[in-house]
């Protein structure tokens, strides 16, 4: 009877014991959802969460390299334009010789391919001027401009129901057919007339030129405000993904992870009491009636 | 008025020697059994022999001397309210445990939480669909997408799988158990009707047929770990047993044979066989559960993905894939970069499907922790009720050495009375009447 008690004493003590090492060498105290079904419940949840973090930074990412590619496209359009107002300035006065024009409708030229070139810029494979229909390039090098994009929408995930438009389309700032006034409309307009050289269309180039380069620049400078605002809201995602992977992962860390003091404090006193039931067991089992009896 | 024989005395000092030598033969026994499983201690039950009318030699009084000492039986050491206690403890611990282990192999088949489970594989797929939102037009974000989205419908088989598996198990061990050739349920009523049947007989005998007794109470012990056992006495040694909710007595033993009937159909009989029908009602309501986790993704996520479908089947078992890297569709628009389905498709990370599977597996696990913590209950309730029958029923060898002890003590000082009687004797027949010789 004795012997019955002390073998399940000892058989609850060596369970115990596993338990207890099986936590300190795996360090998590949640082994299957039985542990601490509430506890692993939890621990679903925030795994769950850490993944939609983790892909939301992709989002983010995704997001950054998307406007920042645009940015330094317009960037380079925005010193493109500075430098066709002062050929334009340059190009209005009637001082100048036929030549001297000509060479400045050469270098036109060159700037008019240098934006069309800025507007095909790529993020990945991906045109970002094109809209949705991404893998066209907008524009093809040469005499014709017309647009080859679409006005359609980019839009990024970067947080639980934030999504966000990315883009802006080459057509509302470059512009594709002749006339629309748009920055190659303009350019091209530029070109045309100081090649013809007429008095009239010099004229032009003083005036309505001028002052349609004007609203151009203004057309790439809200078109960059607009751009910058979403790299903002990405860069507030970021810093708010980051905040939040620490915090989720402080947290399931508290509910997987062993504390490990009290575990290795648990599992050396229940060795201990292992220790002291089976020296206790061998001395109380041995001695029976008989090694008294003569 | 008896006149008493000179030879009395020796004929009880002989009835001494011969208690004691019983006495010391059960003892004996009960040592030669301290090891057998079942065995109940016996006792040797003594009596005084009833005395004879002695007349006072002066005063005519009637006195009443002893005549030594008579063996009247030899008893079982059983305490019928154990028995019924260590057989409700035993049937819970079977019951008990059993379900604990099934539920805790259920747990187990989910292995949740962990970086390879269903959770972590949905929301790999989630974050698929995002990537493939972020990159359209990238075929490795759709190869991705389709490559996560079998490894979850693979993990799902698997997990079904292996719940249908233990389900299964339960249900092969519970046929073996009652119907199969050669069950034990059905052996053991055989036996207990066999044994109903010679007991009685050695009862209506005059015998007690303490082994057989010892025997028939060790296989009620046996089959009360399989379901609920109830004994009822029927007079001449004979009992009746139910045995779970089963409609007729497992053995009935009202009539002059006894009766053994089995099988029968069982819906709760607590026992082993109880918890194997629990554990299959809850593995088929974990599997439909899982099933409607199935049935919620392949819905929800066909309704955005539209044609083709996204997932083909409905159940855990069943759900497929139906789509290649070539037909995913990322956006409804005809541009390359249209992504509005893809984004509406990662929206659906933490929808009811998720959660449908998060609370099925708080479900499991703390179905499988009650049952541990039931049955650990159970242990040391079987322990307590054990301990308390055998220091009723068990052989104490301490206790016998003591009384062979005590016995042989007993045989001596017997022998010691017959030698007295003998020298007594001596002195009347071989030195009376020999005065002056």
């Amino acid at each position: 009877m004795m012997s019955q008690h002390l073998l399940a004493d000892i058989r609850r003590s060596t369970s115990e014991i596993a338990r207890s090492s099986n936590e300190v060498s795996s360090g998590k105290r949640i082994q299957t959802a039985m542990d601490d079904p509430t506890g692993a419940h939890r621990a679903l949840r925030l795994r769950a969460e850490l993944a939609e973090n983790e892909a939301n930074q992709s989002g983010v990412d995704a997001t950054t390299g998307w406007t920042t590619v645009s940015d330094t496209a317009l960037n380079s359009v925005t010193n493109v334009i500075h430098r066709v107002r002062e050929l334009v300035i340059q190009a209005g006065n009637d001082t100048l010789q036929t030549k001297d024009r000509q060479a400045i409708a050469g270098e036109l030229s060159q700037l008019l391919e240098q934006v069309k070139a800025d507007a095909n810029a790529k993020f990945g494979d991906q045109y970002v001027f094109a809209g949705q229909d991404s893998t066209t390039p907008p524009y093809t090098p040469g005499a014709v401009d017309t647009f080859g994009g679409d006005t359609g929408a980019i839009v990024r995930s970067i947080g639980p129901g934030q999504t966000l438009q990315i883009n802006v389309t080459g057509d509302a700032i470059f512009g594709g057919t002749p006339g629309d006034g748009k920055l190659l409309d303009t350019m091209r307009t530029a070109i045309t007339n100081l090649s013809s050289g007429l008095p009239a269309d010099l004229a032009s180039l003083r005036g309505p030129i001028l002052q349609g380069l004007s609203a151009n620049l203004d057309q790439v400078i809200a078109a960059r405000s607009q751009i910058g605002a979403v790299q903002n809201r990405a860069a507030l995602a970021d810093s708010r993904i980051a905040d939040a992977e620490v915090a989720l992962t402080e947290q399931l860390t508290g509910v997987e992870n062993v504390d490990m003091a009290e575990a290795i404090t648990r599992l050396s006193s229940q060795q201990t009491a292992y220790q002291a039931a089976l020296s206790a067991g061998a001395k109380v089992i041995q001695p029976s009636l008989m090694d008294f009896l003569r | 008025m008896a006149q008493i024989s000179s030879f009395g005395g020796l004929q009880t000092s002989l009835r001494g020697l011969l208690a004691h030598q019983r006495m010391l033969d059960v003892a004996s026994h009960n040592i030669g059994n301290a090891d057998t499983i079942g065995y109940t201690r016996q006792t040797t039950t003594l009596t005084a022999a009833p005395g004879i009318a002695v007349n006072g030699a002066t005063s005519g009084a009637t006195n009443w001397l002893g005549q030594g000492v008579d063996v009247t039986s030899f008893n079982r050491m059983r305490d019928e309210y154990l028995d019924i206690s260590s057989r409700t403890q035993n049937m819970l611990l079977g019951e008990r445990g059993t379900t604990a282990e099934g539920l805790s192999r259920a747990d187990a088949a989910f292995g949740e939480p962990s970086p390879q489970g269903l959770n972590a594989l949905m929301d790999k797929m989630w974050s698929s669909f995002q990537t493939l939102a972020n990159n359209p037009t990238d075929t490795g974000a759709r190869a991705q997408v389709v490559s996560d989205a079998k490894n979850l419908t693979d993990a799902m088989k698997g997990v079904d799988a292996r719940l249908a598996q233990i389900g299964t198990d339960a249900a092969t061990e519970y046929a073996q158990l009652t119907s199969a050739p050669g069950n034990k349920i059905g052996a053991y009523a055989d036996e207990l009707a066999k044994l109903n049947d010679a007991i009685s007989e050695a009862v209506t005998g005059g015998q007690q047929p303490n082994d057989m007794m010892d025997r028939r109470d060790l296989i009620l012990d046996e089959l009360a770990q399989f379901g609920q056992v109830s004994v009822s006495n029927q007079g001449f040694g004979r009992i009746s047993v139910s045995f779970g909710d089963a409609s007729s007595p497992l053995v009935d033993g009202s009539g002059t044979t006894s009766v053994a009937t089995w099988p029968q159909a069982l819906t709760n009989p607590g026992g082993q066989l109880g918890g194997l029908i629990k554990v299959q009602a809850s593995i088929n309501d974990y599997r439909s559960q899982l099933d409607n986790v199935a049935g919620t993704l392949a819905s929800s996520v066909n309704a955005i993905h539209g044609t083709p479908p996204f997932f083909t089947g409905s159940t855990a078992s069943t759900l497929t894939v139906n789509v290649t890297a070539s037909t995913v569709v990322a956006g409804s628009g005809p541009g390359a970069a249209s992504n509005d389905i893809a984004l509406a498709l990662t929206a659906l990370r933490g929808s009811t499907g998720d959660r449908a599977y998060q609370d099925l597996v708080r479900q499991t696990g703390s179905d499988a922790q009650n049952a541990a913590t039931m049955r650990d209950l159970s242990i040391s309730l079987v322990n307590d009720v054990e301990a308390r029958r055998q220091s009723v029923s068990g052989v104490s060898l301490d206790e016998e050495m003591t009384d062979l002890i005590r016995f042989q003590r007993g045989y001596q000082a017997s022998s010691r009375a017959m030698s007295t009687f003998d020298e007594m004797l001596d002195t009347l027949i071989n030195r009376t009447g020999r005065v002056g010789l």
